[in-house]
């Protein structure tokens, strides 16, 4: 898929964001509606890559989003927006990352899958958020394996509040 | 075959494993190698120096830098610094050395784990032979993909090909847009901070980006190569330029090294640094093959064996050769 589609959704006192494809050089500031009451949340578990120009559009962008809304949440934070999370400093704005997608992996037949994480407000070890007792969504076994190193995967939180 | 001063290696660490794995590599690669321990006499080696001087990184870092600043040649001379961990201080790489080789097996490893094949082909190409091509990091079996790159839409067709390679492969796929991010980079940073204005001599494109596509000139196309052995995914892109100076990787690749974040730099009209950086970030080797005013080809290798978890513990190296006249000189020069 070339670029990013963006889709502005309404419901339950929420609007959410949900973008897909990938944050790179064809991505648009988006023209904000005129009126955000409530609390705005972005989904980007479809958010596949994000390169260096994609990188700067989305900060303008969520910077401006952050302005005029009540309040911004990151849900489902694909693994590349995790990346960018970690790599650099004003990625998420002043917005908060409510919760991210993390990658497992069967030790049984080695299939990945993601499965989602909620960050409660204030967390401070990463490795509590991790559970190892998902099934395999392919040969049923259970016991998934985290795929990544949690102080690695969840180093954001370290940082959140110092950012805004 | 190279002659036998050519081939001569000095091996100096405190450790016996290092000295024995780095040993059986080189010897077996047929280079005539040393070992010395970094209290050892050094004077008659000061007298007659080798071609490679290979340091363990694991030693108290004065110490390194006194042994650095005794070697005939100065800043840059042919020193290899094995076994390097990223976490420790890499302003050595500012005015002292090229070529840092990481330290596998994670900061939990019990000793020191080098790549055996990065070493021999480090010390290979600081001995004269050929610096170009991403093939040198692979075995014969990989099949290189190669593709001319001519603007930003054929970056990107070229970087779904790439995508499409990686799921034919079965790569994890959570490495598949690491692996695809690292090429978009390294072809960004071609594109639009490589071609010069040949008449004013200055950068063409650069400070662009922002400004979305981009289609080049027949004589400033970009070059993307890329290869998987099973245990690594290379990927290669070279200009036609030869701007990229030893002092901006530096700068760019520092801070990726120390593992912190940086801020994106919206407003930064210099460009490549970010998109170095984040490139960096992935990578298990970078390698910087630089013929000034004429090519620079940058290699990316990223450990894919053993998924996203694999890749993080994996050490980082980075490597800058500095060629003249496609010759390599006995000091790289450091550009300014």
């Amino acid at each position: 898929m070339d670029g990013c589609t963006v889709e502005w959704i309404e419901g339950d006192g929420v609007t959410t964001l949900q973008l897909a494809g990938n944050l790179d050089e064809l991505f648009e500031v988006q023209k904000l509606p005129d009126r955000l009451d409530g609390p705005v949340a972005i989904d980007t578990l479809a958010v596949r890559r994000v390169n260096s120009v994609g990188v700067a559009r989305w900060v303008s962008f969520l910077q401006l989003l952050c302005e005029k809304a009540q309040s911004v949440a990151l849900v489902r934070c694909s693994p590349s927006i995790v990346l960018q999370l970690n790599t650099i400093v004003n990625f998420r704005a002043s917005a908060r990352v409510a919760s991210v997608a993390a990658p497992f992996v069967c030790p049984d037949c080695d299939a990945s899958c993601l499965i989602e994480v909620d960050l409660p407000p204030a967390t401070s070890d990463p490795s509590s958020l991790i559970r190892d007792t998902h099934a395999c969504p392919e040969c049923g076994r259970a016991g998934l394996v985290f795929n990544e190193i949690p102080s690695r995967y969840f180093a954001f939180l370290d940082v959140e509040g110092d950012e805004a | 075959m190279r002659d036998e001063k050519a081939n001569r290696v000095v091996v100096i660490t405190q450790h016996r494993s290092v000295e024995r794995h780095a040993r059986r590599s080189l010897v077996s690669a047929g280079f005539r190698t040393e070992s010395l321990s970094y209290g050892d006499e050094l004077k008659p080696l000061l007298a007659d120096p080798p071609a490679v001087w290979i340091l363990d990184a694991d030693v108290e870092l004065p110490r390194l830098r006194q042994l650095l600043d005794r070697i005939p040649g100065g800043p840059l001379t042919r020193c290899v610094l094995l076994a390097y961990n990223h976490q420790q201080d890499v302003t050595l790489l500012e005015d002292k050395i090229n070529n840092l080789v990481g330290r596998h097996g994670g900061a939990s490893a019990s000793r020191s784990l080098i790549d055996e094949h990065e070493l021999v082909v480090t010390c290979d190409k600081l001995c004269g032979g050929e610096v170009f091509g991403l093939e040198r990091y692979l075995p014969w079996t990989a099949s290189v993909h190669d593709r001319q790159i001519d603007g930003t839409r054929t970056k990107r067709h070229a970087v779904g090909e790439l995508e499409s390679f990686l799921e034919e492969i079965d790569c994890d796929p959570w490495l598949q847009p690491l692996v695809a991010q690292v090429a978009d980079e390294l072809m960004l940073n071609a594109i639009f901070n490589a071609p010069v204005d040949r008449r004013a001599g200055a950068p063409k494109y650069r400070g662009l980006q922002q400004a979305g596509e981009l289609t080049l000139e027949a004589d400033e196309h970009v070059e993307l190569r890329y290869a998987c052995d099973g245990r690594y995914f290379a990927i290669s892109v070279a200009d036609r330029f030869g701007g990229l100076r030893r002092s901006d990787i530096v700068s760019f690749v520092g801070t990726a090294l120390r593992g912190e974040r940086r801020r994106a730099a919206i407003h930064d009209r210099r460009g490549a640094g970010l998109g170095l950086f984040m490139a960096l970030t992935n990578v298990t080797q970078l390698v910087f093959n630089l013929a000034p005013g004429v090519r620079t080809e940058v290699i990316a290798l990223l450990y894919i064996r053993e998924g996203v978890r694999g890749l993080q513990s994996r050490g980082k190296s980075l490597n800058i050769f500095s060629t003249h006249g496609g010759k390599t000189p006995h000091v790289a020069t450091r550009e300014s």
